[in-house]
C-alpha cells in the first residue's frame, strides 16, 4: 500500500478529472459509435491508472476476495466481446472486428473499474460524479428533446397515432420514432432506442424526496430539474411504454423512503431475496424447457398464453433459445455445442439484416444469449443478481448522503428494467443497421454505475489516512452508515 | 431585475412552443391511405390549387412518337415494354445512359430495387448497389438532390419503377384529372425528361386491355414578379397495359432539344400530369369483355370500373437544381 501513497496523492486530481471526462463524453454519446469505440479504449486505460487508488484502500486479502467475486463480470466481458456471432458478423473485415471486440471487453471492465475507482478518490466528492453524469445526460436529452419538438411538435405520438409519412417512397409510422443525436448529426430512431437517456435521467427524479428543499435547496433543485427534464422528454412524446416502466423505479424509491433500513439485511429480506432468486431460476428453467419443446405448452395457458404465441414478447425469446441450443437445417437438427457455448454464427448464406431481424428480442439478456452464448448469458445473470445484493449493501452501508447513493441505484435499476423489456437492436428508421445493446454507450454507463454501486462488505477507506483506516477497520465500518441519520440533508459543498 | 427573471421563466414555455414547428408532421396520411388494396382508396388526386388555377398554357408542344422514346404498344409481349423504351433511349442517346463506361441497364440482376419480392413492402431499401448499376436508380431525383426524398411524391423520385411486391406503395394512381405539384427546388439545367408509367384498372382479372393514352405533362415556371406560366407537352397515343395486375411499366420521355419550337427547361418549379383515353382499348384476351366491363377514367364519376394511370417515376436525369 505504501508504494502507491505518492502516486495517489500526486495523481488523484488528474485521474478524477479524466474519469469524469470519459463519463461525460460517454453519457453524451459524443461521436456516436466511432466515438464510443475510442471511449471504451480510453476508459480501460484510465481504469488501469485508477487501480492503485483501489489497492491503497483495501488489503490484499480483500482485493483477492473482490477479484473472485467479480469472476462473472470477467467471464461476461470476455464472451461479450468474442463470440461466434461477432466473428461471423465481421467477416470480411476481421481485423477491425477484432479491435472492436477487444474494446468491448476492455470497455466493460474499464467502466466498471472507473465507477469503483472514482469512489476511492478522496479528493473527489460523489456530488461531482453525479453532477457530471446528470448534466451530460441532461444536455443530450435537452438537445434531442428540443430538436424532436421542432420536428414533430408536442405529443405527436398520441396525436398522430395511426398516421404515416413517406421518405424515399417508403412508408414510416410517425408515432413510433424520435430523433437522436447520432455522432455529429440527427437521425430518426425507434422510440425505445431514442428514449434510453431520457428514461435514465427520469429515474433520478424520486431522489429529490430524500433532500429537504429548506436545508439543501441547491441539491434539491438540481435533482428535481434533471429528473423533470428526463420525464418531460418522455411526456412530450408521450412515450407511454417508457413512462410505465418508471412506475416500479418510482415505487421502489418511495417505499425505500419510508422504511427503516438496517445495516445488515434482516432475516425477512434474506428469505424474500432467496425466494425471489429461486423464482427467477425456476422461471428461466420453465422458459428454457418450453423453448426446447416442439410445441409451446405455455402458449396454451390462459391469460399469459398470448405472450408466448407468435408476436408475443416471449415468443421471440423462445425462438432465440431454440436457435442457440439447436442446429437448424430446415428444422431442428440436433444439439449445437458451439452455438450453445459461444453464440449463434451468422449464416453467410442469408442476408445478414434479415437473419438478425428474425432473431433479436426485446430483452438484452436474451440477445446476449444468441450473440454471445449460454456461458455469457449465465455470467450476466449471475452478475445482475449479484448487483442486487451490492445495491442493497450500498444503500444501507455506503458512505455519503442517501440521496447520492440512491441516484446510481435508481438509474441502474431503471436501466436494467428498460433494457430487459425494451431493447431495440435495429433502431434506425431509415436503415437496417444493427447496434447490439452491449455495444451502445448506455450499456457502459450501466457498468460505470455498477462500479459505483459495487459494495463488498468492507467499505472503502479514505485515501489520505490509509494507515489509520487500516488499523481501525472495525471502527470505520461502524462509522460510515448513519441510519437513520443518513436521511439527513447535507449541503452540496459539505459532502459527508 | 427580479421582474425580468420572472418574465424569462414565463416566456420559456412559449419559446419552447415556438420552436415546435412540426416539420416532420407537415405531410401525414392515415395508415391505409394510398397504400391499401382498395383501388378507389388508392386514387391520388392532389392538385396544387395555384397550379390548377393556370388554365391557359403559355405554350403548347406536341411530342409525337418519333420525338420521344417509349416502350409502349408491345401487344405480343407487354413484359418487354419497359426494356423496349429503354432500348430506344439507349439507341438514340447511348452516352447519356453510360456511367463509368457501363451502359446502365433497365434492370440490374433482374430487379430495380434491393428488397425485391420480400414481404416487407414499403420498407426502405438500401439501393446503393443499384445506384451504381441500374438506370432509374442512377438517374433518380432523390440522388440528385436529397430534398426530393420527402413526402408522398418521393414515390416518384426514388428510382423504383416496378411494383416489386410493393403494389400501391410504388406508384401514384391517377385518374384523368391527374395531379399537380411543385418541386422542392427550381430546375436550373436539364437535357431530357422521362417518366415511368403503366395502366391499371379494377376490372376482373383477365379482362384487361391495352389502352391508348394521350398524356399531357405540364411544366410550370414562376418568373420573379410575374404570374405562373404553364407549358403543355402532349404525348398522344401512348399505349399502356391496363390489366388488373398489369406489372409492366414503360419508360417514356423526350429530349428538350427535340422539341419544336425550342423550349428551355430552366426555371421549372412544378409539373402536372393529366391524360385522356380516346377509346376503351384493345383487348389482349377475350374482346367481348369490353362490352361486359366498360371502363371510365374519371373517378369522380360513379361507375363500376375505371382505368387509371399508374405513375411510378418522374426523372430529370443529370439535371441541376437551385441551391
Amino acid at each position: 500500500m505504501e508504494k502507491w501513497k505518492d502516486y495517489v496523492q500526486r495523481y488523484d486530481t488528474i485521474l478524477a478529472f479524466l474519469g469524469l471526462e470519459i463519463l461525460a463524453l460517454t453519457a453524451f454519446t459524443l461521436g456516436g459509435t466511432q466515438g464510443l469505440l475510442i471511449f471504451r479504449m480510453l476508459g480501460f486505460f484510465i481504469a488501469l491508472a485508477m487501480i492503485p487508488f483501489i489497492e491503497v484502500n483495501h488489503s490484499p486479502k480483500e482485493l483477492k476476495g473482490y477479484l473472485i467475486g467479480l469472476i462473472p463480470l470477467g467471464v461476461f466481458a470476455i464472451l461479450c466481446a468474442f463470440s461466434s456471432f461477432w466473428i461471423t458478423v465481421y467477416s470480411g473485415s476481421t481485423l477491425s472486428g477484432v479491435v472492436n471486440d477487444l474494446t468491448v471487453m476492455l470497455g466493460i471492465v474499464g467502466f466498471f473499474v472507473i465507477g469503483y475507482g472514482l469512489k476511492n478518490i478522496k479528493s473527489l466528492k460523489m456530488d461531482w460524479v453525479l453532477l457530471v453524469l446528470g448534466c451530460s445526460l441532461g444536455l443530450l436529452v435537452l438537445v434531442t428533446t428540443i430538436y424532436s419538438l421542432a420536428r414533430y411538435g408536442f405529443f405527436y405520438s398520441a396525436k398522430w397515432s395511426g398516421y404515416v409519412y413517406y421518405y424515399q417512397g417508403a412508408v414510416f409510422d410517425i408515432a413510433a420514432e424520435t430523433k437522436i443525436l447520432n455522432g455529429w448529426s440527427f437521425d430518426a430512431a425507434s422510440l425505445s432506442f431514442g428514449c434510453v437517456s431520457a428514461f435514465l435521467l427520469a429515474c433520478v427524479l424520486p431522489a429529490c424526496i430524500y433532500v429537504s428543499p429548506k436545508k439543501d435547496l441547491k441539491r434539491f433543485l438540481i435533482i428535481l430539474g434533471l429528473g423533470l427534464l428526463g420525464l418531460f422528454s418522455l411526456v412530450v412524446i408521450p412515450y407511454s411504454r417508457g413512462l410505465k416502466l418508471l412506475i416500479p423505479v418510482y415505487l421502489f424509491a418511495l417505499i425505500y423512503r419510508f422504511i427503516k433500513v438496517k445495516k445488515e439485511a434482516p432475516r425477512w429480506l434474506q428469505i424474500t431475496g432467496f425466494v425471489l432468486l429461486c423464482l427467477v431460476v425456476l422461471g428461466l428453467l420453465i422458459l428454457f424447457i418450453d423453448a426446447f419443446a416442439t410445441s409451446s405448452f405455455l402458449a396454451k395457458l390462459p391469460l399469459v398464453g398470448r405472450y408466448f404465441q407468435e408476436n408475443g414478447f416471449f415468443y421471440a425469446i423462445e425462438s432465440v433459445i431454440s436457435r442457440t441450443f439447436f442446429k437448424y437445417s430446415g428444422g431442428r437438427a440436433g444439439f449445437d455445442f458451439l452455438s450453445f457455448l459461444f453464440g449463434c454464427s451468422v449464416n453467410q448464406g442469408v442476408i445478414k439484416e434479415a437473419y438478425l431481424a428474425d432473431l433479436w428480442t426485446r430483452s438484452f439478456e436474451f440477445n446476449v444469449l444468441f450473440q454471445n452464448g449460454f456461458l455469457a448469458f449465465a455470467a450476466l445473470v449471475v452478475f445482475i443478481l449479484m448487483m442486487f445484493v451490492h445495491a442493497r449493501n450500498y444503500l444501507a452501508q455506503g458512505e455519503g448522503l442517501l440521496a447520492n447513493r440512491l441516484i446510481p441505484v435508481l438509474m441502474l435499476l431503471g436501466g436494467f428494467i428498460y433494457f430487459s423489456l425494451l431493447s431495440d437492436e435495429q433502431p434506425f428508421v431509415y436503415s437496417n443497421s444493427f447496434i447490439a445493446t452491449t455495444r451502445g454507450s448506455q450499456f457502459y454507463l450501466l457498468f460505470f454505475l455498477a462500479g459505483l454501486v459495487y459494495s463488498p462488505k468492507a467499505a472503502p477507506v479514505a485515501v489520505s489516512e490509509p494507515e489509520k483506516k487500516l488499523a481501525e477497520p472495525a471502527k470505520e465500518v461502524t462509522k460510515t452508515p448513519e441510519q437513520p441519520a443518513t436521511l439527513e440533508e447535507v449541503p452540496l459543498n459539505d459532502q459527508k | 431585475m427580479i421582474k425580468n427573471k420572472k418574465m424569462l421563466w414565463i416566456a420559456l414555455p412559449f419559446f419552447a412552443l415556438s420552436v415546435a414547428s412540426c416539420a416532420d408532421t407537415d405531410e401525414l396520411y392515415r395508415g391505409d391511405r394510398y397504400i391499401g388494396n382498395d383501388f378507389m382508396n388508392n386514387h391520388y388526386s392532389v392538385f396544387d390549387s395555384s397550379l390548377k388555377a393556370v388554365t391557359t398554357a403559355t405554350a403548347s408542344y406536341q411530342v409525337p412518337k418519333d420525338k420521344r422514346f417509349e416502350g409502349s404498344g408491345k401487344t405480343d409481349n407487354p413484359s418487354g415494354s419497359g426494356m423496349a423504351g429503354h432500348a430506344q433511349f439507349v439507341e438514340k442517346h447511348a452516352a447519356d445512359a453510360t456511367v463509368n463506361g457501363e451502359v446502365l441497364p433497365w434492370l440490374y440482376n433482374g430487379s430495380d430495387i434491393a428488397n425485391f419480392g420480400l414481404t416487407n413492402a414499403g420498407e426502405l431499401a438500401d439501393n446503393s448497389l443499384y445506384e451504381q448499376h441500374q438506370f432509374t436508380q442512377n438517374k433518380k431525383l432523390s440522388l440528385i438532390d436529397s430534398s426530393f426524398s420527402k413526402g408522398i411524391l418521393s414515390k416518384l423520385y426514388n428510382g423504383q419503377m416496378r411494383c416489386d411486391a410493393w403494389n400501391s406503395y410504388a406508384y401514384l394512381e391517377l385518374d384523368e384529372t391527374g395531379y399537380g405539384a411543385y418541386f422542392p427546388k427550381e430546375l436550373t439545367s436539364s437535357k431530357y425528361f422521362a417518366m415511368v408509367v403503366r395502366g391499371g384498372s379494377n376490372t376482373p382479372d383477365g379482362t384487361g386491355r391495352l389502352s391508348s393514352f394521350d398524356i399531357i405533362v405540364n411544366f410550370y415556371k414562376h418568373p420573379y414578379g410575374e404570374a405562373i406560366q404553364k407549358y403543355a407537352f402532349t404525348m398522344p397515343g401512348v399505349t399502356l397495359e391496363t390489366n388488373i395486375s398489369a406489372e409492366y411499366t414503360i419508360l417514356l420521355g423526350f429530349y428538350w432539344s427535340d422539341i419544336d419550337p425550342a423550349f428551355d427547361p430552366k426555371g421549372i418549379v412544378g409539373m402536372s400530369v393529366t391524360y385522356s383515353i380516346p377509346t376503351d382499348g384493345d383487348f389482349i384476351g377475350d374482346a367481348t369483355a369490353r362490352a361486359q366491363y366498360p371502363t371510365y377514367s374519371n373517378m369522380e364519376e360513379t361507375h363500376d370500373y375505371y382505368l387509371a394511370l399508374m405513375l411510378y417515376e418522374i426523372m430529370f436525369p443529370d439535371s441541376t437544381w437551385s441551391a
